[in-house]
C-alpha cells in the first residue's frame, strides 16, 4: 500500500484524471478503494484518523492504546472493504468498528482488575468507580485547568461502556443522536436515555470539583 | 462544544437542564488529541504484516479441520468395533452358540447327537473313549416288523468282521458311540477300508485284550503260558509309553490276563503291567 508513493491527491483509477481526492465524497473514495487506488484510502485515513484517536482515546484514556486501536480499525476497513456497503455513511461504519474495539479493550481490562472499589458504589442502581474528592489547597490556576481536564477526563474514562461511548461521541464528536444510535445498533430513545444517564453519572463524579445546581 | 453549537451544527433542538448543560461543555472543552505523525507509516506496515499472514495459514487453521475428522474417523471405528462389525471368529462363535445352521468344524460333524465325548487330552486315550451305552433303535411300537427288521441289521452289523486299520494310519481317538443304523464316520483322509476295527464287540461296551494291543500298537505272542510283546509299532502308544519288545505282559489296569485266551475284558486302558528282567513294571499308557 502506497500511502507515500503515490501522488497523494489524486485519484487515477476512479475515472476521473487528476481528480483531487480531498474532493471526493467518502463512498467515492470507498469505490476508487475498491478498483485499487491506494491514493483514495490513503485520503480516508487522513480524515479519520484524528477523530479516531481522539474518540478512542476519550474512551480508552490511554494514547497509545487509543493510536494502535485507530490503526487497527483502519486495517479492518482495509481488508473489508470490499463487503463494504453504501447503506450507512462511511463515519457510521469506521466508527463502529473502533467502537467495538473499544469496548472489547475495556471488558479484558476489567477482567484482568485485581481489586475494584466500584462494587461498594453505585448512582441510580448502576456501579461506578470510586473517586476521592481531592482536598489539597487550590494551586496556580493552569495547573487548575489542567487538573480540571484530567479529572473531566478521568470521570469519563470511568464510565459504564454503555454510556461512555454515547456522551464523547454526543459532546466530543458532535455526533448526532441518529448517527450515534446507527454507530451503536441502538434505539434513538436508548441513545437519548443513556446519554441523558451519563452527564448524570458524570454530575454525580465531578460534583466535588465543580459546583452544580 | 456548547450547546448553541451543537444546535447549529446538528440542526436539533435539545432542552437540556442547567447541569447538563454544564457538564456537556465541560466535556466539549477538553483538547482533542491527534494522530501521531508516524501513523501511516506504522499503518502500511500494519497492512503488509497483515497480507503477508494470510498468505500462510498458520498450521492451527490446517488442524482445525484435521483434527475434528480423525477424531470423528477414531470414534466411528471404536463404535463398529464395539458393534462386533469387524469381529474376528464370527463363525466359531455361532457355532458354540448353538447355530446348527453354520457349518460345524470338522472334529464336530462326525459326532453324533448322544455322544458323550470330551476333548483329547492327554490323558489315557481310552479316556477319552467314554464308551456309554449304546442307543437302542428307534423302534416303533406301532410298526413291530419295522422293530424286528431294525434289531435284525443292528445284529449284523455287530457281528461284522472288523477290518484292521493300515499301520501307516495315525493312531487318533474316535467317537465309540456309533448308532446301529448308522455307517461309521471316519475322519477325512482316512480309507475306510482301512478303517480301525469296531470297538464293540458285545452289548456290554467292553474290549478284549487282544483289541487294546492292537489298538495300542502292540504284537504279542504266547510263550510257555506268557504273553510277550514280539512287535511294538512305530509312534504307537505302546511305544509312546515305553513299552518294549520283550515286555511279558502281566495285566491291563492292574487285571490279571488270562494267559491262554486273553479273555477278559476290560472297558479302557489306563495302564498295562510287565515284566522285565525280572522286574514288574506298570506302565501308563500315555498319548504324548
Amino acid at each position: 500500500m502506497a500511502l507515500d508513493n503515490r501522488e497523494p491527491n489524486s485519484s487515477e483509477s476512479s475515472g476521473n484524471e487528476n481528480v483531487p481526492v480531498a474532493t471526493l465524497s467518502d463512498h467515492q473514495l470507498i469505490e476508487a478503494t475498491k478498483k485499487g487506488d491506494e491514493a483514495a484510502f490513503a485520503e480516508i485515513v487522513n480524515r479519520y484518523r484524528n477523530p479516531l484517536t481522539n474518540f478512542l482515546y476519550r474512551m480508552l484514556n490511554d494514547y497509545e492504546e487509543a493510536v494502535d486501536l485507530a490503526q487497527e480499525t483502519f486495517v479492518r476497513v482495509y481488508f473489508a472493504i470490499e463487503r463494504y456497503h453504501t447503506d450507512y455513511a462511511f463515519s457510521t461504519y469506521i466508527y463502529r468498528i473502533a467502537s467495538n474495539l473499544a469496548i472489547s479493550e475495556i471488558r479484558k481490562r476489567k477482567r484482568r482488575k485485581l481489586l475494584s472499589l466500584t462494587g461498594f458504589f453505585s448512582f441510580e442502581g448502576e456501579e461506578v468507580d470510586f473517586h476521592p474528592p481531592d482536598k489539597k489547597p487550590l494551586a496556580d490556576l493552569e495547573l487548575l485547568e489542567s487538573e480540571e481536564k484530567t479529572v473531566i477526563a478521568r470521570a469519563i474514562a470511568t464510565l459504564p461502556d454503555k454510556y461512555r461511548a454515547p456522551i464523547i461521541l454526543r459532546d466530543i464528536e458532535g455526533k448526532s443522536y441518529d448517527e450515534i444510535a446507527q454507530i451503536l445498533e441502538l434505539g434513538l430513545g436508548t441513545t437519548k436515555s443513556r446519554i441523558s444517564r451519563a452527564r448524570g453519572l458524570l454530575k454525580e463524579k465531578l460534583k466535588h470539583y465543580f459546583d452544580f445546581e | 462544544m456548547n450547546n448553541e453549537t451543537l444546535k447549529n451544527n446538528l440542526g436539533e433542538r435539545e432542552v437540556l437542564s442547567a447541569d447538563e448543560q454544564k457538564i456537556s461543555h465541560l466535556i466539549g472543552s477538553l483538547e482533542k488529541v491527534s494522530a501521531p505523525n508516524d501513523f501511516d507509516f506504522r499503518l502500511k506496515a500494519r497492512i503488509a504484516n497483515a497480507v503477508k499472514k494470510d498468505f500462510q495459514p498458520s498450521i492451527w487453521q490446517t488442524l482445525r479441520y484435521i483434527l475434528p475428522l480423525t477424531a470423528t474417523a477414531i470414534v466411528a471405528g471404536f463404535i463398529m468395533i464395539q458393534a462386533g462389525l469387524f469381529s474376528p471368529n464370527p463363525a466359531g462363535n455361532d457355532f458354540a452358540a448353538g447355530n446348527n445352521d453354520q457349518p460345524p468344524s470338522v472334529n464336530q460333524q462326525f459326532l453324533p447327537a448322544n455322544a458323550d465325548i470330551a476333548r483329547t487330552s492327554n490323558s489315557n486315550v481310552f479316556e477319552n473313549i467314554n464308551i456309554g451305552k449304546k442307543p437302542e433303535p428307534a423302534i416303533s411300537e406301532a410298526n413291530p416288523k419295522n422293530a424286528v427288521a431294525v434289531k435284525n441289521q443292528v445284529e449284523k452289523k455287530q457281528n461284522s468282521t472288523p477290518k484292521n486299520f493300515s499301520e501307516d494310519e495315525p493312531l487318533m481317538s474316535r467317537d465309540s458311540a456309533v448308532r446301529q443304523n448308522k455307517k461309521p464316520i471316519f475322519p477325512v483322509g482316512l480309507n475306510p477300508d482301512n478303517a480301525p476295527p469296531q470297538l464293540f464287540e458285545n452289548n456290554n461296551n467292553t474290549v478284549s485284550a487282544q483289541e487294546i494291543f492292537k489298538i495300542i500298537g502292540l504284537e504279542t505272542e504266547t510263550k510257555a503260558g506268557k504273553i510277550i510283546v514280539k512287535s511294538v509299532k512305530e509312534k504307537s502308544l505302546a511305544e509312546k509309553s515305553n513299552v518294549k519288545v520283550g515286555d511279558v505282559v502281566e495285566a491291563i489296569d492292574e487285571q490279571r490276563l488270562d494267559q491262554e485266551t486273553l479273555s477278559p475284558k476290560f472297558k479302557g486302558g489306563k495302564s498295562i503291567t510287565v515284566t522285565r528282567d525280572n522286574k514288574v513294571l506298570e506302565i501308563e499308557l500315555k498319548p504324548n
